[in-house]
């Protein structure tokens, strides 16, 4: 068809900035640029059934950016002090399992939680690692892999269909990418939770009779755009009128501001940067979007790891913690999944600067609720946290476990542009033996 | 050619039950079905066109757009093409005129009720769990479905090969839900298995109508204003697993109540009047249960009645 090579590939930027500014120009309204990224239209109906019954509604995906030290963390080995360190090592609520002293709070909620100690990843810089661990590929030159929440859009969709089903706090704004899948399947990256959504409401200078003249006008011009046969990136950017529109007059606008949370539950999540991010993130579980990524540096511990991970450990503990106590009061911990990642783990040898460097071959992630197990450990490490000698996870066994936890068809087929097979977690299977 | 039988079937309104579903069942459904089959439990492509609910929630139809919508793209293909449904050698392409049929059904909203202005009717004055334990579960009245979608409700299946079990959600809308638009969920009463009315306006009278879904298994009422006379008219829900109470005005009078409900699994009780000491009574009665009562922010203490010999101090 003729008319699907007008807005190629490489017009897709001009295109969506030209429709963006004249958004801005004759609307008055500057929302756009978060917002085009969440506009879906085949999915009126929002998202599609699971795979099986009582599957996770939503996705809150902590991640941990730089990468962080699982012996520090959440695979400790305090019969070796030789890679062990001065970190303390306690017990949790879980019998029989150990993690480090710098998160006595996530102790307590073990028994919600399970404990991945044989994540591996082939990946050892950061940009790369965090490459896989967001899209199960590898990066190369010549596509850009969907990010997680995206294949999660595309394979369901949004239950909320008044606000975006993908929203990606703090950290790298490619977390949020749609890659090859466009636009309307990428995530709105906002920059900390304080913000909320800007410019979301109708400007003052603009009335409300003013903007819908405005807005028919804008409509009449889209539509010159449609063929006999709509293109669907054309569509794509027609919707992003009526997206930012119910935006504006959304009752769910509220989930986007924190500030309607008291302050001794914005104490229990710590009052931080991360904390706060996670505290919005329940209550955007609570509208129900669908995936929810906030972000944590700071990991990169080359210098003075264990005063480093210490401090890093006090900002995770309180938020997780937090954030896995109040879901579960308010009912909605087995429907939401918590996972948390990493790019990789850190050298079990400690360095002259008493440093961990990158460590790809062995380390830790996490999952609770979601109808995942309680106080289980899936993969161990040798002695000194060096090999995974039982239950290898990968990155991409990790991003088709949550496929799994939510209901999607894991095993689904999506073709790129250029005609090539992909899946949520390239061709990997679910680690099913951790749901309940 | 296409558009030719456009005018043909210009006019008079398509009926789905009569017109549409005929051409999906004979020409569509061999694959795209919610039914178990023994060689492939799933529907091709996880998109069943054999039940409303299958067709609502595959994201193919835009209502009132047929040529943004893939069901129509699909089938209006040329036959050269690698994308035409139903395959060329698999009994594609459909007839002009069933192309001409899907495309209007579309265009005027792709409605799934009888078409014919009589409404979804009345419910029945003496409905109770008993009658509705009787009701055969099959395929949901889609004007009832289609009737509570237009009052903002938003319906699901429980999972892809499930469509007789149905799950009823305000999601954006509950602000303004209240015990009129809620009654309605009665048009469904024997299919409704979930239902999520946390946040809307319902009251304690509103509960009579909940009361008569028999085969509700999970119903979150949390931040709702409901008391102990609400949880009085759920006596009859003995499928009940799932009860979210946190944030309503109930107190431990609801616990000798809830007792009853011998398979409830998980309660919700934080911010509410109910005790611990009230819960460590309803555990006697229902051992296995989950019952949450809060945690203690403070302290970041698991009070989880779970164990309640197993505290963590740090």
């Amino acid at each position: 068809m003729s008319e699907n090579s007008l807005f190629s590939k490489g017009d897709e930027v001009s295109r969506r900035q030209f429709m963006i500014g004249a958004a801005h120009s004759y609307l008055g309204v500057s929302v756009l640029p978060m917002l085009g990224a969440t506009v879906a239209t085949s999915d009126t109906f929002g998202a599609a059934p699971p795979m099986r019954p009582r599957a996770a509604k939503s996705v809150i995906f902590l991640n941990m950016s730089g990468g962080m030290s699982h012996l520090d963390t959440f695979d400790p080995k305090p019969e070796n002090k030789d890679v062990q360190g001065p970190t303390p090592v306690i017990d949790t609520s879980a019998e029989g399992v150990q993690i480090s002293g710098f998160l006595p709070k996530t102790a307590a909620m073990m028994r919600h939680i399970t404990l991945f100690r044989g994540m591996r990843s082939n990946q050892g810089a950061h940009e790369q690692g965090q490459y896989l661990l967001h899209r199960s590929y590898a990066p190369r030159g010549t596509i850009v892999h969907p990010a997680l929440g995206a294949w999660v859009m595309r394979l369901s969709g949004r239950r909320n269909t008044t606000i975006p089903g993908f929203v990606a706090i703090g950290g790298s704004s490619e977390n949020a990418t749609g890659g090859f899948m466009g636009a309307r399947y990428g995530g709105v990256p906002l920059g900390n939770a304080n913000s909320g959504l800007k410019d979301s409401k109708r400007a003052h200078s603009v009335s409300k009779e003013e903007f819908d003249r405005r807005l028919s006008l804008a409509d009449k011009m889209n539509l010159s755009f449609h063929g006999r046969f709509k293109q669907k990136q054309v569509k794509t950017y027609h919707g992003l009128y009526d997206e930012a529109i119910n935006l504006m007059t959304s009752e769910d606008l509220k989930a986007f501001d924190i500030k309607h949370e008291d302050n001794n539950v914005r104490d229990l999540y710590g009052q931080n940067g991360f904390g706060q991010g996670c505290l919005l993130a329940r209550r955007l579980v609570e509208h129900q979007v669908r995936f929810v990524e906030v972000n944590l540096g700071g990991w990169d511990t080359h210098n003075d790891n264990f005063v480093s991970v210490e401090a890093r450990c006090q900002i995770l503990d309180q938020a997780l913690a937090g954030l896995i106590s109040d879901l579960e009061r308010r009912g909605l911990l087995d429907s939401t999944l918590v996972a948390l990642g990493t790019e990789f783990g850190r050298t079990p040898d400690i360095n002259e600067n008493t440093g961990r460097d990158h460590f790809p071959r062995a380390f830790s992630s996490l999952m609770a609720g979601g109808g995942v197990k309680g106080g289980f450990v899936y993969g161990e490490t040798d002695r000194k946290a060096h090999t995974v000698t039982e239950g290898i996870v990968t990155p991409g066994m990790f991003n088709a476990t949550i496929g799994h936890a939510l209901g999607l068809p894991t095993e689904r087929v999506v073709t790129s542009p250029s005609g090539r097979p992909f899946t949520i977690g390239d061709e990997a299977k679910p680690v099913k033996e951790v749901f309940a | 050619m296409v558009f030719l039988a456009v005018s043909a079937v210009s006019g008079q309104s398509v009926d789905y039950k009569k017109q549409i579903a005929p051409i999906l069942s004979s020409k569509c459904n061999e694959c795209h079905t919610a039914k178990k089959r023994e060689s492939d439990k799933k529907p091709k492509a996880g998109l069943a066109l054999d039940t409303a609910g299958g067709i609502r929630s595959g994201g193919v139809i835009d209502p009132g757009d047929a040529s943004g919508s893939d069901l129509f793209i699909r089938v209006s293909l040329p036959k050269t093409d690698d994308e035409l449904m139903p395959p060329a050698d698999d009994g594609g392409p459909l007839s002009a005129k069933e192309i001409a049929l899907i495309k209007k059904w579309i265009d005027d909203g792709a409605r799934f009720g009888s078409g014919s202005g009589g409404g979804v009717g009345k419910i029945a004055a003496d409905l109770d769990v008993a009658k509705v334990m009787a009701m055969p579960l099959r395929e949901p009245n889609a004007d009832g479905v289609a009737h509570l979608e237009g009052l903002g409700a938003t319906i699901s299946q429980l999972a892809v090969n499930l469509p007789q079990h149905l799950v009823v959600e305000w999601i954006s809308t509950y602000h303004k839900t209240t015990d009129k638009e809620i009654e309605q969920i009665l048009h469904i009463a024997p299919n409704v298995v979930e239902v999520d009315l946390s946040r809307t306006k319902v009251t304690d009278e509103g509960l009579k109508h909940i009361g008569k879904l028999a085969r509700l298994t999970h119903l979150n009422l949390s931040r709702t204003q409901i008391t102990d006379k609400g949880i009085a008219h759920l006596s009859g829900l003995r499928s009940l697993e799932y009860l979210n109470l946190y944030g309503t005005g109930v107190s431990d009078a609801v616990l000798p109540m809830l007792a009853k409900h011998r398979r409830l699994k998980s309660l919700y009780t934080w911010k509410t009047k109910i005790t611990s000491e009230g819960l460590s009574k309803l555990r006697k009665a229902l051992p296995d249960a989950k019952l949450v009562l809060e945690t203690d922010a403070k302290a970041n203490r698991y009070d989880n009645l779970d164990n309640p010999d197993d505290k963590y101090d740090f």
